[in-house]
Order: structure tokens, then C-alpha cells, then sequence
């Protein structure tokens, strides 16, 4: 791809475009955006293939792109705005995980209370349960450190979990 | 204690991570000791065990696909008539090496410009080198129609602004197939003037 062969750029896609589509459309929450957004990084994977030096996996090379592709996204819909990085959740009064393991283990339920959660909480539960990445390459997608990671992750589960006993309690489980 | 307090919420962190999987040997040994002696945390390990099916197993709207790679190849090409080939962005290169391809390309798009408003028939149809295509419709567009609306319009339509503005504000547009004939451009055609709210005029070359 590097020498700008474009079946290679074919089979790239064709490889890694349902599993970037799903990560940006988990980060943005909206299919419309999340195919022009994939198509900007597909571009740009094939603009820069050439300066890929291999030190890290393919896919979180384009991950890392997609993540940062994504923001600019995020940034261009709300002027202003600055992008939501690590917000702080009271968690004083969390729930009990056992209690709220029925809640859990209902899939529509599970994805409402993923949506309400703010982008760089998405994007950390997206990598870390539907990709099955290591905390150290997550990391490096979306260009913070490990420990930021944990946390970030920490509080989502905590959010997620307030949600979903949310629910229960509101009798919609 | 206070250490273990410390050493109890660096492992509460590594939950997710032994779920998926993907800790190291030591981590995950340092866990399952940790585990063994605390059920709140088993109870956690339990409820994101339930947290990670249920994403895994989230269906959403089918990706762009094969669509979406025509969509990347052509925009590839459109900017490949603009731009170098992106195996030469980067390169250092002396300006010795550059300037003369540079002045041969600069020529031919002369050449294939001429070549096009010389043979251009009525219908826009025109003979002209591989890959170029030829401006075949005109149109403005309404005053207060945002980017996303336009952009909706044209790639509806299966076309892409070729040139323009003018002084009144005309765009020429070009069909996305290279090969598109008269009823490609009709069909283009119908599909710019069915959004009135965003174009307010649409006509042949």
C-alpha cells in the first residue's frame, strides 16, 4: 500500500473496515457520521501507509487514527465545546455489582446505560470488551496513559453500574 | 493496611483486564490471589464478565462496506489528478528530479483542458483522457443550504463539483462514473432538482 497499490488498499479495507466502523460509531453514536468518518481514515491510512514503521500492531495504528479522527469530528459538531476527557462520577453510592448482575445480562438495557456514558469512557469499554485489547495498547489509541486508562475504565463501570440499578429500580427490567 | 488498601484498588483496576483476558502472567496471578479472599470482588469480576457479553453481542446497523470502498477509491483517484501519488509524498528528492515530470504533467492537463472545450459536444459528452470527467451539469445552490445538506445532494446525485463558483454563483458538476452518458445525466439531473430546498437550479452543461 506504501508503494500505492491500490488492491492492497482494497484488502486493507476490507479487512479492518467493520472493526473501525464499530469503534468509531461507538465513539460518536451516530451510523451517518461514523461512515464519513471511516472513509477520512481509510484516506488517511492510505495517504501515510508509507510512514507506518511497524512498531506497533496494524490495528492500533488505525485505531489510533480512527480515535483521532473521531475527536475532530466531535469537535466540528459542537463549536466551543471542548471534548469531555475524564469526567468525574460520584460513586459514594454504588450499587452492589451483585445486585445489579441481572441488569447486566440484558443486552438492550447494557447498550442504553454504554450510550449515556461520555465518549472517552465509550471509547475505553469498546476496546477493552468488544476488541479484547490490553490496557497498554488502549492506551496508546487514544494517546493516554495506562493508568489514565484504568481509571477512565474504573469510572465507567461505576456509571454503568448506577444505570442499570437505575433501571431495575425503575421496574424496566 | 494501608498499603493493602493501596495494593486491594491497583487490582480492583485490573478487573476488566482479567476479564477480556489480556493481563500479564503476574497480574493475572496477583488477581486470582486476591480474588480468592474477597467476594465483593468476584461479584465484580461477575458483573463485568455479563458487561463484556453483552457488548460483544451488540448488534448494530451493518458497516458501509464494498460502498464504502468505492466511495475511498474514488475520492483516492479525485485527488490523485490533484496531488503527487502518495508513494512520493515525503520523499526527499532534489529539485532536479522533480521539476521535469512536474512541467510534463503541468502541459498535458493543458493539452487535456484544450482537448475537452474543443471537442465538447452539446451534450457535454466529450472524448477525453482516462479518468477525467468531464463537467456536464450547472448549478446554484441556495443561499442558506449548509455544507452537510449540499454534500448530501451531490453524492445522492452520484456527482462532484468540477468547477466554480462563477460571478452568479454556478457550480459545473461532474458525474462520479466515468462513463456516465444521457441517462446518467438525466437521472443526476431529476435527483438535484428533487432537494429544491438546497438547489435552486440544476440544468445540462
Amino acid at each position: 500500500m506504501a508503494n500505492g497499490d491500490q488492491t492492497a488498499l482494497d484488502d486493507f479495507y476490507r479487512q479492518y473496515e467493520g472493526r473501525v466502523y464499530r469503534f468509531i460509531r461507538s465513539k460518536l453514536n451516530d451510523s451517518f457520521d461514523a461512515a464519513d468518518v471511516l472513509n477520512e481514515v481509510m484516506f488517511e491510512v492510505w495517504r501515510s501507509a508509507g510512514r507506518f514503521e511497524g512498531r506497533s500492531a496494524v490495528s492500533t495504528w488505525v485505531l489510533g487514527i480512527a480515535h483521532h479522527k473521531a475527536i475532530d469530528r466531535i469537535r466540528r459538531r459542537k463549536p466551543g465545546e471542548s471534548v469531555e476527557l475524564d469526567p468525574e462520577i460520584a460513586e459514594d453510592d454504588s450499587p452492589d455489582p451483585a445486585e445489579t448482575l441481572s441488569a447486566a445480562q440484558n443486552a438492550e438495557q447494557v447498550r442504553h446505560c454504554v450510550d449515556q456514558l461520555s465518549e472517552a469512557h465509550r471509547s475505553v469499554v469498546h476496546l477493552a470488551f468488544f476488541e479484547d485489547l490490553p490496557y497498554g495498547e488502549i492506551a496508546s489509541i487514544v494517546g493516554c496513559p495506562e493508568g489514565t486508562v484504568k481509571t477512565r475504565m474504573f469510572h465507567a463501570k461505576k456509571a454503568l453500574m448506577k444505570c442499570l440499578a437505575g433501571l431495575k429500580e425503575m421496574g424496566l427490567l | 493496611m494501608a498499603e493493602n488498601g493501596k495494593r486491594d484498588e491497583d487490582l480492583d483496576l485490573l478487573l476488566p483486564w482479567y476479564v477480556n483476558g489480556t493481563l500479564s502472567v503476574e497480574e493475572q496471578q496477583a488477581v486470582e490471589a486476591y480474588l480468592e479472599s474477597n467476594a465483593h470482588a468476584r461479584d465484580e469480576v461477575a458483573l463485568l464478565a455479563a458487561m463484556r457479553q453483552q457488548v460483544k453481542e451488540e448488534s448494530i446497523e451493518n458497516s458501509p462496506g464494498e460502498l464504502g470502498l468505492k466511495r475511498l477509491r474514488r475520492e483516492i483517484s479525485l485527488s490523485e489528478q490533484q496531488a503527487p501519488a502518495p508513494a512520493e509524498t515525503g520523499k526527499v528528492v532534489s529539485i532536479a528530479s522533480w521539476w521535469r515530470p512536474l512541467a510534463v504533467a503541468a502541459c498535458l492537463a493543458v493539452v487535456i483542458q484544450a482537448g475537452v472545450i474543443v471537442t465538447g459536444g452539446p451534450d457535454g459528452e466529450v472524448d477525453t483522457a482516462k479518468g477525467f470527467r468531464p463537467a456536464v451539469l450547472q448549478v446554484t445552490f441556495a443561499p442558506d443550504a449548509t455544507e452537510q445538506q449540499i454534500r448530501e445532494v451531490l453524492q445522492a446525485a452520484g456527482t462532484s463539483i468540477a468547477g466554480g463558483p462563477s460571478a452568479l454563483g454556478i457550480y459545473d458538476l461532474s458525474l462520479q462514473a466515468t462513463d456516465g452518458g444521457s441517462a446518467e445525466i438525466e437521472a443526476a439531473l431529476a435527483a438535484l432538482r428533487a432537494r429544491g430546498d438546497v438547489v435552486t437550479f440544476a440544468e445540462r452543461n
